[in-house]
């Protein structure tokens, strides 16, 4: 599905991605892990089209498509969804507006007609009922007030409105309480199919408990300096990063 | 201009046209322009636009006897309200109606018809220094009048559509009276239009008299053409317990200067005064406003906000007086920018006078870029960034329109703004 080779990336000429190669196909979920400042942040921004990260060198092929020549919302309407970590709030514009204005966007990517009014809120209401997503949120503002929990929810119903072919969750279960993070959780995998693969960006091993990963992938000074199964996981909770320092980077 | 000339034609047609309890303020009034070498006065209050650009070129005062009737459609689609017209000033219908808890009319007719309020109340509230205002007193031939009886709520929004047209450089003004009764309630909406872009100068003034208990709502909007000056000087009175709600949208105009002055004259009473401005091109526009707190515990709230691109030039100048006797105020700005392109430029000065001890006051103004990461955010959702761009300027824009009550005029005014969005 996606296919990223020897990606490097600069933010004001300091090089934070140092040659990542990776790839996932549908039906696959990797979490990619590592200390802060590994670079994890800067390759969803990457993937997802932040124009303040400069691309140096390498290539992201996303199902046939050089994904690095396309602007952020063509990589959205061709399947790419972001999780934010910091999810960015709008004043006066309403969830529903943003909602419908990103959904007849894609319906128009796709050569649809925009959707009808009385299906739209049904979408709504449905997609917030998955998504334990309180309903009276979606007249507010985007984000406007919500606290921590509401506005990474509200990231996961995003993403079941719009029903992307790769998600990646950027530090999704960051500031989530255990019961936010279990609701969380039971939402990304009620959207998980064989169609679709996900990404997950995390600090800690604990979203793994709920979400299990095919891969897992540990990236430290901007590399991939180690992939593994699910099994990985239980080692890296009781080793924690110490042991990278070790290694000749 | 030739303000000699002008004032002595408004004063010969005058005679035949007002009583001479009107006329006779002209001479006064025209006195004052005289004494101060108006238009060349330097003012504070007229810092970033001089009266002297304002009133620069020469314009022909408008026949009382001459005008076009505008179409029957314009503003079919906002057809639960009472509809007014004016044509450069003057006004079209030739006589008073009582309609819907309304009585409005011309003011000329009401001069003599409703005497007794015309003359309690017209000129009364005029601030003397304020030179245009004095040139209207002086010169201008036409006006609305609209009354609400005491205890009236009136049940529909009445509309007073001022429609500049000509195919020369016309100079036009209207002097506009509304006196609400005590605890009457009514809506007004005063639009601003202009037909043909060519060079013309407008000067109104209006009075506005709440009495007690009183709610009124008033939305002024202007979206004249671009080689239009306005000039609108809005004075409003309030007695004890009254509220009243003022929304100032600029869309259009080459050059727009508003004044809006508002005295709380009694305890308990209640003002918001609202503010969007929509510039592009080399749009200039210009609010200053004024809350006389002459009484205690009264309560303002202001919002002024503004969207500017390309060279628009944008002032905002809020002076808030708080006099020794207003104890317990409560008074409050805000002002609130988006600059879109480095041309564009904002001058903003809180003016906050406070003369009383036991009071609640703040302001505040802030400028800025739309929300980068806002923009990228929508993006990632699929959002195109002209479309991104849009819905964070309606998104911003749009609190102050939403105040509008009716929903017909709210909704136009809101496809309106939008349209002017999509151009920029």
């Amino acid at each position: 599905m996606i296919k990223i080779t020897d990606l490097h990336a600069n933010v004001e000429g300091k090089e934070i991605l140092n040659g990542i190669t990776l790839e996932v196909r549908a039906g696959e979920v990797h979490a990619i892990m590592g200390p802060n400042g590994s670079g994890k942040s800067t390759l969803a921004s990457v993937i997802a089209g932040r124009d303040n990260f400069e691309v140096t060198q390498g290539e992201i092929d996303f199902e046939g498509n050089n994904l690095l020549e396309m602007s952020p919302d063509d990589r959205a309407n061709s399947g790419i969804f972001l999780s934010f970590q910091y999810p960015v709030e709008i004043p006066g514009v309403s969830m529903t507006n943003f909602m419908k204005a990103a959904i007849n966007e894609q319906r128009k990517y796709r050569g649809l007609e925009p959707v009808k009014p009385a299906e739209f809120m049904k979408m709504m209401r449905e997609k917030a009922a998955l998504t334990g997503m309180d309903s009276s949120l979606i007249s507010r503002p985007v984000n406007e007030g919500f606290s921590g929990g509401e506005k990474k929810r509200n990231e996961i119903f995003q993403m079941a409105i719009l029903n992307p072919k790769l998600a990646i969750l950027d530090e999704t279960d960051s500031g989530l309480d255990i019961d936010a993070l279990k609701i969380v959780s039971e939402g990304v995998n009620k959207l998980k199919s064989p169609d679709n693969a996900l990404i997950l960006i995390t600090h800690y091993q604990r979203l793994l408990d709920y979400i299990v990963p095919d891969f897992i992938h540990v990236l430290y000074k901007g590399k991939i300096v180690k992939s593994a199964g699910r099994e990985l996981a239980p080692e890296l909770e009781k080793k924690g990063y110490d042991w990278l320092k070790d290694l000749e980077i | 201009m030739n303000y000699e000339n002008i004032y002595s034609i408004a004063a010969n047609l005058s005679e035949s046209l007002f009583p001479c309890y009107i006329n006779a303020f002209r001479d006064k009034a025209f006195d004052k322009i005289k004494n101060s070498g108006f238009p060349n006065l330097k003012q504070e209050k007229y810092k970033y636009t001089p009266l002297s650009d304002i009133f620069e070129g020469e314009y022909i005062p408008v026949n009382p006897y001459e005008w076009k009737k505008p179409a029957e459609s314009d503003f079919a689609e906002i057809d639960d309200a009472i509809k007014i017209y004016t044509v450069n000033g003057m006004c079209i219908s030739n006589e008073i109606r009582s309609e819907s808890g309304f009585v409005y009319g011309s003011l000329v007719l009401a001069s003599r018809e409703y005497e007794e309020i015309v003359e309690k109340y017209y000129t009364r509230l005029v601030d003397s220094a304020d030179l245009p205002a004095m040139l209207n007193i002086a010169t201008a031939l036409s006006g609305v009048f609209v009354a609400v009886n005491p205890g009236v709520e009136t049940t529909r929004p009445l509309m007073i559509i001022n429609i500049t047209d000509s195919e020369s450089g016309v100079f036009s003004q209207q002097h506009n009276l509304f006196v609400f009764g005590e605890n009457s309630v009514a809506e007004i909406i005063e639009y601003n239009i202009g037909v043909s872009d060519v060079s013309m100068l407008t000067n109104n003034l209006s009075e506005t008299v709440i009495k007690q208990n009183a709610q009124v709502d008033f939305v002024r909007v202007c979206d004249k053409k671009l080689l239009s000056k306005h000039l609108s000087s809005d004075y409003t009175c309030q007695y004890g317990g009254s509220s009243f709600n003022c929304s100032n949208i600029v869309v259009g105009g080459g050059l727009v200067r508003q004044n809006t002055e508002v005295c709380l004259l009694e305890k308990h009473c209640y003002s918001n005064l609202y503010g969007l401005v929509v510039a592009n091109g080399r749009q200039h526009v210009d609010n200053y406003t004024f809350i006389d707190h002459a009484a205690p515990e009264c309560q303002s709230n202001e919002l002024y906000k503004s969207i500017l691109s390309d060279r628009a030039m944008n002032v905002f100048n809020g002076r808030i007086l708080v006099r020794p006797d207003a104890q317990k105020t409560m008074a409050f700005q805000s002002n609130r920018n988006i600059l879109l392109d480095t041309g564009a430029k904002i001058y903003t000065k809180p003016q906050l006078e406070i003369y009383a001890d036991d009071v609640k006051c703040s302001h505040g103004a802030t400028t800025g870029q739309l929300n980068e990461d806002a923009l990228f955010y929508m993006q990632s959702r699929g959002i195109s960034k002209p479309a991104a761009q849009l819905l964070l300027m309606s998104g911003f824009a749009n609190e102050i329109p939403d105040k509008i009550k009716n929903r017909e005029f709210r909704e136009f005014i809101l496809s309106r703004i939008e349209k002017k969005f999509v151009i920029e």
